[in-house]
């Protein structure tokens, strides 16, 4: 038996309520749930087409292969210029929309997928877009060997992809996945042109770009700007409104803030290179012109330990350190209190603890005095005592962002609470990732930002046997349950075993000390609009991008 | 014209001494181009032990440095710049958009400096020890002694806090749409004039000061001559040599400045590139960049040597 779901292309005029509503039925056990944002309210709104919008990121492209991307410096250029097959609903970014398909079934095991394309679909050399530049993208997306920095993300459930017609495509999945169709709207997920790649183009140099998008690429500059065109022969009705894009790239955070304030920025990504101090500063100077729209907490950052070392081999050890972590004022010394608290899990996620239920755990404790004792206890259970017979320890810190100053404050703590020594390296931060990849290093510090709220992004990448796994952590049982939950459909019991998951993270074992969740912003002008009225955040940082459902106020 | 030929013979050697520094520099400074371009220069890229190797094979970072160093410039013998190494595409084609728009902010701003600064001097040599003199001398000590980013942050604060404005976003060539490139240009030209023509102001005051005081002076004063004539035809003229010289230092000085002000009045130049270069250790590029800059440079000096003969002609060339 399938499961259908349609989404009928058509203009804003036919996005009501009950539509949107509708959209996200099929969508079933996948449904997302993350976002503690109110929902946007959807108003009628007439859009107005012409202008051209400006986007302000924080990088320039690297690559123009949307697969070969792994950045939203460059997904913010690539993605207007193509399509995936499904994409978050950009007026309600929980459910999951057809972008090129029109309807997709999935079979009762969960292992099948049916996509029904829309047929008025053209590249921009006239060429039409087939179930075969949707096989042959798909395919691509998990060539092996092949760096696959983010359509990877693929791999582990897509089996393979055939065409039924012209117009109809079968995914097979290796085990059943909820979180599949959650990867597949990601915007690196994009169908790129056949005949144009088997042709030998390279895709991977702008001039070459063939799209289906709703942007045609008319210039890029490097590390200043990338311009596009309306695409005329757009398949989606009236779309897209604005008659031209503009992504530029301002590293300077005072000549980024100057731009805003001229007003020449229309909007800009969630990751701007501005800081939450500075944006918090902007909202108050451009009062009545701009707003700051909030994602949810996407990405945390922690301490780690090489779980293959000495002292880090017992995990006693990384648990005490943890233990004597003051999450409180870590959380009120960053992000002016726009991040959430430490947690394994992102607390208030469908799948994990909230805040509340946190504040009664050991490490959270109020007055702090408890967790310090527990703390030293655990290191003398590891032969640690006292504290300082640890030794000297090795910090390594990415001069980027607020590592430094937070790597500071904790190295305080360790000294206040434990009497423990260590010592900080500051490194560039592909110095430090490599460090984390060799494992040549005692005591790390970094952090993810997950793609999609669905845990087999996130908890696979950090805590399971993926590259991000920089620990080097392995836990038998957390494996097992993870394996577990990932081809679990039903959501209450995928719960289930995700909460059996946090409770070793926070209880047993857990080779990270996290410091909080970060939330990322938008700062976007009052004359962007949408079918929903305001402006609409996504719920990552990676989805979204098109700029086609968007119009200037006149 | 035997000159000519030895001058330019000399730039060989001087280049080889430029591009070596650089090139031992770079390798001693830490930093990996293939590390960069599998991390990202914020880190967000995730990778294995053996894609680095494979990498740093594929881009030869891993031979001798003295291999690498002279299949450079066994390619430069034969007109290739080479290859960069972070974007993979032909240097000359990196530096070939670029280029227009550096010496455009470079020679404006040469220009804007000399125009304001030589009048300025000379004013404030006539009027030594006046009200005028002491403000220009003021100026001109506050304008050494602030840093050139910081006349850009202000430029661009005082530019968005007193009338809501900042250059067009988006470059645009000269050639493209002049109004934006006026509009993009003017300002972080004339940041650049205010570093130079404090420099080139003191320079005139002093060779002034000094011309001024010579007997043919006061012998054209005793004729009869108009102050104007002296001043221009005599005083000026011969002041010029040191203040043609320091005006072929500014133009390396500005190359120099143009790095930071680029990047904060977004102007896609040489600078830019070439911080990037070096953000992103990509050693081709920065030596092929660093090349053309001692190009220029080099260039510039041998100008100003040849315009000597004209400005005094007692100065000739065997």
């Amino acid at each position: 038996m399938l499961r259908r779901t349609d989404h009928q292309r058509g203009g804003p005029q036919r996005l009501t309520r009950r539509r949107i509503l509708q959209a996200g039925i099929g969508f079933g056990a996948t449904a997302l749930s993350l976002s503690r944002l109110p929902a946007p309210e959807v108003h009628a709104a007439t859009p107005v087409s012409g202008g051209q919008a400006t986007v302000l990121n924080y990088a320039y492209p690297e690559v123009w292969d949307p697969h070969l991307a792994g950045t939203l410096g460059a997904l913010g250029s690539i993605s207007p210029m193509y399509n995936q097959l499904v994409e978050f609903n950009p007026l309600k970014p929980s459910e999951i929309i057809g972008d090129l398909a029109k309807s997709w079934e999935v079979s009762a095991d969960g292992l099948t997928y049916i996509f029904k394309l829309h047929e008025n679909v053209t590249w921009w050399d006239g060429k039409p877009l087939t179930a075969d530049d949707v096989v042959f993208s798909l395919h691509r997306m998990v060539e092996e060997g092949k760096p696959r920095p983010r359509v990877g993300l693929l791999r582990p459930s897509l089996k393979m992809a055939e065409v039924v017609d012209p117009h109809t495509v079968r995914v097979s999945l290796k085990l059943p996945s909820s979180s599949f169709i959650q990867f597949l709207a990601v915007d690196y997920m994009k169908i790129v042109p056949k005949h144009v790649v088997e042709a030998g183009v390279d895709i991977n140099v702008w001039e070459n770009i063939v799209g289906s998008g709703p942007f045609k690429i008319k210039q890029a500059r490097r590390n200043d700007s990338v311009t596009f065109e309306k695409n005329p022969k757009y398949f989606k009705q009236g779309r897209p409104y604005l008659d031209g894009l503009r992504v530029v790239v301002i590293t300077d955070q005072g000549t980024a803030a100057a731009a805003l304030k001229s007003g020449q920025i229309t909007t800009t990504t969630a990751v701007s290179g501005l800081q939450v101090d500075d944006v918090l500063k902007l909202e108050k100077d451009l009062k009545g012109k701009y707003r700051l729209y909030w994602q949810p907490a996407t990405n945390v950052e922690h301490f780690f330990g090489n779980t293959t070392k000495e002292p880090w081999k017992d995990v006693r050890v990384i648990k005490a350190l943890r233990r004597a972590t003051d999450p409180y004022e870590i959380q009120k010394a960053f992000g002016s209190g726009y991040y959430d608290i430490a947690a394994p899990f992102p607390p208030g996620a469908w799948y994990a603890s909230s805040a509340a239920q946190l504040k009664e755990r050991p490490g959270y404790r109020v007055p702090k005095d408890q967790d310090i004792a527990d703390a030293k206890a655990l290191l003398k259970d590891a032969g640690f005592d006292p504290p300082s017979k640890l030794g000297k320890r090795v910090l390594t810190v990415p001069t980027v962002l607020y590592w430094p100053d937070l790597a500071q404050l904790w190295v305080a703590q360790m000294k206040r609470n434990l009497g423990v020594e260590i010592e900080i390296k500051l490194v560039d931060a592909p110095t430090a990732v490599n460090s984390w990849v060799s494992g040549d290093y005692d005591l790390g510090s970094w952090g993810y930002g997950y793609n999609i709220p669905d845990p087999d992004d996130y908890v696979h990448a950090i805590f399971g046997p993926e590259s991000r796994n920089y620990t080097r952590w392995k836990h038998e049982k957390f494996l097992g349950l993870l394996r577990q939950q990932l081809s679990e459909l039903d959501r209450d019991k995928r719960r289930q075993i995700l909460r059996q998951m946090e409770e070793i993270l926070l209880s047993e074992e857990n080779p990270y000390i996290e410091l909080f969740w970060a939330r990322r912003v938008y700062v976007v002008s009052d004359k962007l609009k949408t079918a929903a009225g305001a402006f609409v955040p996504a719920e990552t940082i990676q989805v979204m991008l098109k700029w086609d459902h968007v119009w200037l106020e006149k | 014209m035997r000159y000519l030929i030895r001058r330019l013979l000399l730039y060989i050697p001087i280049m080889l001494a430029v591009t070596l520094m650089v090139f031992l520099l770079m390798r001693v400074i830490p930093g990996d181009p293939a590390l960069l371009m599998l991390a990202g220069a914020s880190g967000d890229g995730s990778f294995k032990p053996e894609d680095l190797a494979k990498l740093r094979r594929a881009l030869g970072t891993d031979r001798p440095a003295y291999v690498q160093y002279g299949a450079w410039l066994w390619g430069l013998l034969h007109g290739d710049l080479g290859t960069s190494l972070f974007y993979r595409t032909p240097i000359i084609k990196e530096i070939a958009p670029r280029l227009p728009a550096t010496l455009e902010l470079s020679i404006l701003a040469v220009l804007v400096s000399v125009l304001l600064a030589v009048p300025l001097g000379a004013v404030s040599a006539l009027k030594q020890h006046s009200w005028l003199d002491y403000g220009a001398r003021l100026v001109t000590f506050v304008g050494i002694s602030i840093p050139i980013f910081v006349t850009g942050l202000v430029v661009i604060y005082l530019l968005v806090k007193l009338f809501h404005w900042f250059p067009p976003l988006g470059y645009a060539m000269l050639w493209e749409d002049p109004w934006t490139n006026v509009q993009q240009m003017l300002f972080p030209a004339l940041t650049l004039a205010f570093f130079e023509l404090n420099f080139t102001a003191r320079v005139t005051r002093s060779a002034m000061l000094e011309v001024l005081r010579e007997d043919y002076i006061r012998t054209a004063r005793a004729k009869g001559l108009a102050e104007q004539r002296i001043i221009l035809g005599h005083a000026l003229k011969n002041a010029a040599l040191p203040i043609i010289t320091v005006s072929a230092w500014s133009l390396a000085r500005l190359l120099g400045g143009t790095i930071i002000i680029e990047k904060i009045f977004l102007v896609p130049g040489m600078g830019t590139l070439l911080l990037d270069a070096i953000i992103a250790r990509d050693y081709t590029l920065i030596q092929a960049i660093v090349l053309c800059y001692a190009v220029i440079v080099l260039t510039a000096n041998l100008l100003v040597d040849l315009c000597y003969s004209w400005f005094d002609p007692r100065v000739r060339y065997a």
